[in-house]
């Protein structure tokens, strides 16, 4: 592999070698592609790239997913980086229309993108009674988040810039409404969901609601209605009475502040608290349904009185002085009531976040300033829709149209090799380099129309089966520089016992030992196509990502949307009928898979398997009512399933666990001087296992290899406090 | 370009970094609304004039924001009433709407006064300390004084220093009556330009419009100011005012007052 050996580095182009073809990696290769001066490598060890987003297509072009998968509104670089991929491939008439070797399943961002503004969290009805019998029925609390200027990615711009104090409190003030029109109309009422015209908000919409109610109404009915419109009105003073607060505290936050002045303040914060808080429970008292919506409240009250008490917006590390401590702890602290840490919209982020440690529902953990940063980006900054969803999977609509891009850049990829183990060299003025990487590697390479199918789909099994060979690559023969960005399992695994001898890597930089540090949890997926749309199985609240239900799969979103690109895979190759064609919804579900149950079988597939027919026959029917199944216990409903366990290595879901934020290694750490590492689980500033934290994480990287007057406000978010 | 060095063994390495993590300071990253950039736009917040102006500038938009939106919403309830302006139930549905509003309204607010004079509730005492401190970061000198000890001895003074419309450069005013000799509370009186006035002055009754005017008659001496009113029992009663005018009808100056 000697391709450089006679010129010196300053001659020639720096040689790059990336080790790891997911979000980190590829958004590194990325950044660097940008610029002259670099010649990159890819080092993949599967046969297709993405990492814990990777997907394919099977032999019927159903898509094999790794999750579900879903980004959120404030993924600013991940989705810089797709516009900027998207606008490359409309110029080059890529899609699902172009010829063979040109196709991909999209042939623009917006074919790939699209927004999906309702969430929901369940909740076990009766819950608020006496009769806590979780799990026998459950009812949803769902809304639809109101829109924000601009789109994801593109650029910030005055009109559409979140991260300004008049766009925080301007959403606040949307959220709020939103959160009033959830709880003011009918619970089982319907939801306005069709976009609204000009700048018409959830409020507006509310009272007009309101007039097409019908004036025969009995005086009784009248009553309640009016009642509750009043209640609602006591929640938004309380609310108001929060804002108020925040207001306040932003208009202080630059001046100097006596320790007595801001004693005052806290105290002024606590009082209003404490006497919202005692409306809230009056006010619940005679109206359960309420009660969400309380703990809501009661959960923005004590984060902002948390947030002021431990003076976190002024400390330079922001967020992170809180990270030692559990979210729900955090906020136990900072006087929440139990009932609201204990509440289902908690609960929902834990689960939206895997965070479990073990996998361990009983071990509920998640680090509280990583929480919160997480919750501010998540709530105050995105733009165009809090989340978005992919058409198809997110193999064919991010990762295939990144690979054949990066391809007309000249990026090499090598595919199927898998590195395990590195060579260094420590120098005397403890100068550290990586000198060898030596890969497990395919005897013959993947020929290029062998990487995507005839869609522009990564394939869901390896396309061949040849023989495997040890590879070696040499520094200035082969590679300079290196950008580890494999998950932090594969990360120890190939450090632990790299380094000759006596010099283990580890000896010399102990602080990158990783090893009970940054710790994963294993996930399981489950797909079902089904026969019939959903609203026939009972469900009525349309498209949406809900979360909070019981286990064994807490998160479900539909997923129907995939169904017409499947359609058009088997419509290209002009494949013959399946039953799938039949299917009128797709439904995704995903959760932690606990340690235990791992240990338990050595067919991991098969207990997730086993899993979705608990859920298919048992704990489907609170969500979905009209189910039923036959006699021999099958489910008529689902044409087909798929399943996945995703157990070890890069597949490992990485938690941002209390106490050990501080630990994960900055892109940026100088420790190797050719080398830099990335992935969801280093220091990227988010800090939290999620697409965009390894993009930031990989851009990072490549301003460490570049360091070319590196501006960090290139990477959205990366100072956030 | 990019700054790379080769070693001695020539092996490559990079340039240790400015930073190997955030700066995570809040008045550092958020920014103010102005502009945009590369990266996040605007500019930092502890780059800006000052954090107060930034404050007051946002005040102003959210207001606006608020106010175009209530705009909306109250035209909305006026074209819905209109629209049910045929049948009578309706009509009163919105009514009791913009009822229901502004009991909601007012029953936060009664919540909040009920909670404020709770005995001993801190919230009261926190407000008045609060007040005073914002007042004092806004340079009113009102904020000098104790909020909280306001008395009826300290409200005379303050009275007194108010500006007194009625003192303003024209002479004292005198009211004489030729009808009725109903009361009269001068509000305002005000000779702003120098030149003959045209004696006969017409009055308008602001609050009840459909009342005829009252004439009167104004004679300046220089040292004093005579207005003779003819009013009579039936005269509508409220705030009566008239322009005084040039005999070429410049305005000159302005009394009102309350009948």
């Amino acid at each position: 592999m000697a391709n450089g050996r006679d010129k010196k580095p300053s001659e020639r182009k720096v040689r790059v070698a990336i080790i790891g073809g997911g979000c980190a990696g590829l958004a590194a290769a990325w950044e660097l592609s940008k610029q002259p001066g670099y010649e990159i490598s890819v080092y993949e060890k599967s046969w297709r790239l993405g990492g814990k987003g990777a997907s394919g297509r099977d032999g019927s072009g159903h898509i094999c997913e790794h999750g579900l998968h879903v980004w959120l509104g404030f993924y600013e670089n991940a989705f810089r980086m797709m516009r900027e991929c998207y606008a490359e491939v409309e110029k080059r008439k890529w899609g699902p229309q172009a010829t063979p070797g040109n196709r991909l399943a999209h042939g623009s961002m917006d074919e790939a993108f699209f927004p999906e503004p309702h969430i929901g969290v369940a909740i076990p009805e009766f819950a608020d009674s006496d009769r806590l019998d979780f799990g026998r029925r459950w009812d949803v609390w769902s809304s639809h988040l109101p829109p924000a200027k601009g789109l994801p990615g593109e650029r910030l711009d005055e009109g559409s810039n979140p991260f300004t104090l008049v766009n925080y409190i301007l959403r606040c003030f949307e959220l709020i409404k939103a959160l009033m029109q959830s709880t003011i109309g009918p619970p089982d009422g319907p939801v306005p969901g069709d976009p609204r015209p000009e700048e018409r908000s959830k409020i507006d919409e509310a009272i007009e609601l309101d007039f097409s109610f019908d004036p025969a109404r009995s005086p009784k009915e009248l009553v309640e209605w009016v009642a509750r419109i009043l209640r609602g009105g006591l929640l938004t003073t309380a609310a108001g009475l929060l804002q108020a607060v925040t207001t306040v505290e932003t208009m202080l936050q630059k001046l100097k502040l006596s320790s007595n002045t801001g004693d005052s303040i806290l105290q002024l914060m606590e009082a209003i608290a404490a006497q919202s808080r005692k409306l809230l429970r009056d006010v619940v008292a005679v109206d359960p349904k309420l009660r969400y919506k309380t703990e809501i409240i009661d959960i923005v009250m004590t984060i902002a009185v948390g947030l002021y008490r431990d003076r976190i917006l002024f400390d330079e590390k922001g967020l992170d002085v809180i990270n030692d401590i559990d979210y729900r702890d955090w906020l136990l602290q900072n006087g929440a009531t139990k009932t609201s840490v204990d509440s289902q919209f908690l609960t929902g982020i834990y689960d939206l976040t895997f965070a479990y440690r073990d996998g361990d529902r009983r071990q509920p953990a998640l680090a509280a300033g990583v929480a919160l940063r997480g919750a501010l980006r998540m709530f105050f900054t995105y733009r165009g829709a809090m989340f978005w969803r992919m058409r198809t999977g997110m193999g064919d609509a991010v990762f295939a149209p990144l690979y054949k891009v990066l391809k007309t850049r000249n990026v090499k990829f090598h595919f199927s090799h898998s590195l395990y183990d590195m060579g260094f060299a420590f120098g005397a003025n403890g100068e550290r380099h990586v000198t060898r990487l030596t890969f497990d590697a395919p005897a013959t390479p993947l020929a290029d129309d062998q990487v995507l199918d005839h869609f522009g789909c990564w394939p869901d099994a390896s396309p061949t089966s040849a023989g495997r060979t040890k590879t070696t690559i040499e520094v200035a023969a082969d590679f300079d520089a290196v950008i580890l960005a494999t998950g932090v399992d594969d990360f120890h695994e190939i450090l632990k016992d790299s380094g000759d001898g006596a010099e283990k890597f580890f000896k010399h930089v102990p602080a990158w030992e990783m090893r009970g540090k940054v710790q994963t949890v294993a996930t399981q997926a489950a797909q079902v196509w089904l026969d019939r749309d959903l609203e026939r199985l009972g469900w009525y609240r349309g498209a949406g990502i809900f979360t909070a239900f019981e286990a064994p799969f807490e998160t479900w979103a539909d997923m129907t949307q995939t169904l017409a690109s499947e359609k058009a895979w088997r419509a290209a190759r002009k494949d013959p009928e399946v039953p799938t064609d039949a299917a009128k919804a797709v439904a995704y579900f995903c959760a932690v898979l606990p340690e235990r149950d791992i240990k338990k079988s050595k067919d991991k597939t098969g207990i997730v398997a086993g899993n979705l027919k608990k859920l298919l026959t048992e704990k489907i029917k609170p969500i979905w009512r009209s189910t039923a199944r036959n006699s021999d216990g099958a489910q008529p409903f689902v044409i087909k399933s798929y399943v996945q366990a995703n157990f070890e290595g890069s597949d490992r879901y990485t938690l941002s666990l209390p106490g050990s934020l501080e630990h994960r290694i900055s892109p940026l750490d100088p420790s190797v001087a050719n080398m830099a590492v990335a992935g969801d689980w280093t220091a990227s500033g988010l800090d939290a296992g999620c697409v965009e934290g390894a993009v930031m994480s990989g851009m990072l990287a490549a301003l460490a290899i570049t360091n070319d007057q590196p501006d960090f406000e290139t990477i959205v978010g990366y100072d956030h406090p | 370009m990019n700054n790379r060095r080769a070693k001695p063994a020539g092996l490559w390495s990079r340039e240790p970094p400015r930073r190997t993590s955030p700066k995570r300071g809040a008045g550092g990253f958020y920014r103010t609304a102005e502009g945009d950039g590369p990266g996040l736009g605007g500019v930092p917040l502890s780059a800006a004039e000052d954090a107060v102006v930034a404050a007051v500038r946002l005040a102003y938009k959210v207001a606006d924001a608020q106010v175009d939106r209530s705009t909306r919403v109250a035209q909305r309830l006026r074209e819905a009433g209109d629209r049910a302006s045929g049948a009578g139930s309706e009509r009163k549905a919105v009514d009791a709407m913009e009822d229901l509003v502004m009991k909601t309204l007012m029953s936060g607010l009664a919540w909040w006064e009920g909670s404020v004079a709770e005995g001993g509730c801190p919230v009261k005492r926190l407000m008045a300390a609060e007040f005073q401190l914002l007042a004092s970061f806004l340079g009113s000198p009102a904020a000098r004084k104790d909020q909280t000890s306001a008395t009826a001895s300290d409200e005379e003074p303050r009275r007194a220093a108010a500006p007194d419309r009625t003192a303003s450069i024209a002479p004292p005013l005198q009211i004489a009556h030729k009808g009725a000799r109903r009361a009269v509370r001068v509000r305002a009186w005000e000779i702003t330009g120098a030149g003959a006035i045209d004696p006969h002055v017409v009055l308008y009754n602001a609050d009840r419009p459909e009342s005829p005017p009252l004439a009167g008659e104004l004679v300046l001496d220089g040292k004093a100011a005579r207005l003779t009113l003819d009013i009579s029992l039936t005269t509508s009663p409220g705030s009566w005012s008239a322009a005084i005018c040039s005999p070429d009808g410049v305005q000159l100056g302005i009394v009102e007052f309350i009948l």
